[in-house]
């Protein structure tokens, strides 16, 4: 076989074998829409027997769960606000080409290497200083620790949209006379958006996922993490239900990303 | 004013908690009982260090951190070496376990693999799910960090990749020298941040290890859960113990990963 042959059968087969892959890390979450509404699907059996809503009703009806989701709406949300114009200003100031790499590199690590901590010692901490703060147990003060976690996540995303480009155009668009603002709305946010976007959403699933941090710092204020833990070996079907609202914002983030690369 | 001024509030902010957590959780591991003012000692660091279900947990977390980073990036290799080749939607698809809680990969786990899970109706296996040696937990972490080292490599592996392996070809060499001279310098820096954050993460995981894993040995993060359920309030600072040895065991593994990166860098 020659050499070219010999890499497109390599193209093909890697192709196919990467789609294979694909498919199987992603087709397993199809199975929590058949569990949600399996009222009974009783071992040996592969096809449930009886389909209903009753793990529906039994989310909506216990009133802990409504409680969990707005809890985490409101924390994830205010997350992602304070966290935007301070990731914003972060990557902004390290993408410019008068920070040199070395400052960059330092503060770089600075604010990622916290990612590496484990989320329950970070909660467990926090929880002595923020009682004494007077943010102990609070939504506040679950914000605030998850932003640990946050900024990091939404630099990343944040930062390779500040090119060198972007710069040149704005340092045109003053020399045009343009003001800040207008400088701003025309070329800074446009050029931004799509990452701006992605960065938000990867924010509020940061902030939205997590237990650890939230169990340290909480001290029992439900949020859907940890109201689901104990639904996933003692109930499938409303550990299904819980999953499915919990996936929600992910695949909403998927969404954006893809939109993102597309532009 | 200096141009990197507008990355101070991140700084502080990131920084400033992360520290203050740490300090509280070394100060809590010192201060055994529940009064505020009681006086400094090391009761709970040797209460802890001679508990062996502590070593226990020690040892649970290192075998299944060690395992799901090994497997995760023994199979990101090959698979990035195909993605490279990929259309944007192949990546799209890789992709989309990113961003999907680690919950719901156990939830899902439970739902395939555990006991009367699909796969145990339709082949009769199961054990996976709650397992001692910990494959439950292994295993949402290779499904969880495969794509995400997966993408890291591809993204690596750019075109220029692709030519200078089409030189080493073309200069006779082997499959072999092309992996040592141009993959393996490629993704080497990538696949080690990678690798560090893999680690880290299985290090410092709570939630999986309680969903999908055995109700004995602990983890280290669930060690002192446990602990605080058993006895309650008075066991903070023994649990305080646990945490900070798990935080210095992913210190552990990120200084690895510097000295990695910096032997990488001469390298290349």
């Amino acid at each position: 076989m020659s050499d070219s042959s010999q890499q497109r059968s390599g193209v093909s087969a890697g192709t196919v074998s990467a789609w294979l892959i694909a498919v199987l890390f992603s087709v397993p979450l199809l199975i929590l829409p058949v569990q949600a509404i399996a009222d009974e699907w009783r071992a040996p059996s592969v096809a449930p027997q009886r389909w209903g809503l009753r793990g529906l009703d039994a989310v909506v009806t216990d009133p802990l769960v409504p409680r969990a989701l707005l809890n985490s709406f409101l924390i994830a949300g205010a997350a992602v606000i304070i966290s935007l114009p301070i990731t914003w200003w972060a990557a902004r100031s390290l993408s410019s080409p008068t920070v040199r790499g070395s400052m960059r590199v330092k503060i770089g690590i600075a604010i990622l290497l916290p990612l590496l901590l484990p989320p329950l010692a970070v909660g467990q901490g926090l929880r002595h200083a923020f009682l004494s703060a007077g943010l102990g147990f609070s939504l506040a003060g679950i914000v605030l620790s998850h932003l640990v976690f946050v900024i990091p996540y939404m630099l990343v995303v944040l930062l390779p949209s500040f090119t060198e480009e972007l710069f040149q155009r704005e340092e045109a668009a003053i020399g045009l006379g343009a003001g800040v603002w207008w400088r701003w709305r025309l070329i800074t946010l446009p050029s931004v958006r799509p990452n701006l976007q992605v960065a938000g959403a990867l924010g509020f699933v940061v902030s939205w996922s997590q237990y650890g941090t939230t169990l340290g710092v909480g001290g029992g204020i439900p949020t859907l993490p940890l109201v689901l833990l104990p639904f996933l070996r003692s109930d499938p079907q409303v550990s299904a239900v819980l999953s499915l609202i919990f996936v929600a914002p992910a695949m909403l983030a998927i969404g954006l990303s893809v939109r993102a690369n597309r532009r | 004013m200096p141009p990197w001024i507008g990355a101070v509030p991140a700084v502080l902010l990131v920084g400033g908690l992360s520290l203050v957590s740490l300090w509280g959780l070394i100060g809590r591991s010192f201060r055994p009982g529940l009064l505020v003012g009681a006086p400094l000692g090391l009761d709970a660091w040797r209460s802890v260090m001679s508990d062996g279900s502590f070593w226990a947990a020690v040892g649970f977390t290192l075998r299944t951190a060690l395992v799901a980073t090994a497997l995760s990036v023994a199979l990101s290799i090959p698979l990035g070496r195909a993605l490279q080749r990929g259309t944007p939607a192949l990546r799209s698809m890789m992709g989309l376990q990113i961003p999907v809680p680690h919950l719901v990969v156990g939830a899902l786990a439970i739902a395939w693999i555990g006991p009367a899970g699909l796969v145990d109706r339709l082949v009769g296996v199961e054990g996976l799910i709650g397992s001692r040696f910990g494959w439950g937990v292994v295993l949402v972490y290779v499904v969880k960090e495969v794509p995400f080292l997966t993408i890291l490599v591809a993204t690596a592996l750019d075109p220029a990749t692709s030519d200078l392996e089409e030189a080493v070809r073309g200069l006779g060499g082997n499959r072999w020298d092309r992996w040592r001279t141009v993959i393996l310098p490629s993704i080497a820096q990538p696949l080690t941040v990678g690798t560090v954050i893999v680690a880290a993460f299985v290090v410092g995981a709570t939630e999986v290890p309680l969903a999908v894993g055995p109700l004995s040995p602990d983890a280290m993060t669930t060690y002192g859960l446990t602990l605080g359920r058993l006895r309650g309030p008075i066991a903070r600072a023994d649990e305080a113990v646990a945490l900070v040895s798990t935080t210095v065991v992913v210190a552990a593994i990120a200084s690895v990963g510097f000295v990695l990166l910096g032997r990488f860098r001469r390298v290349r």
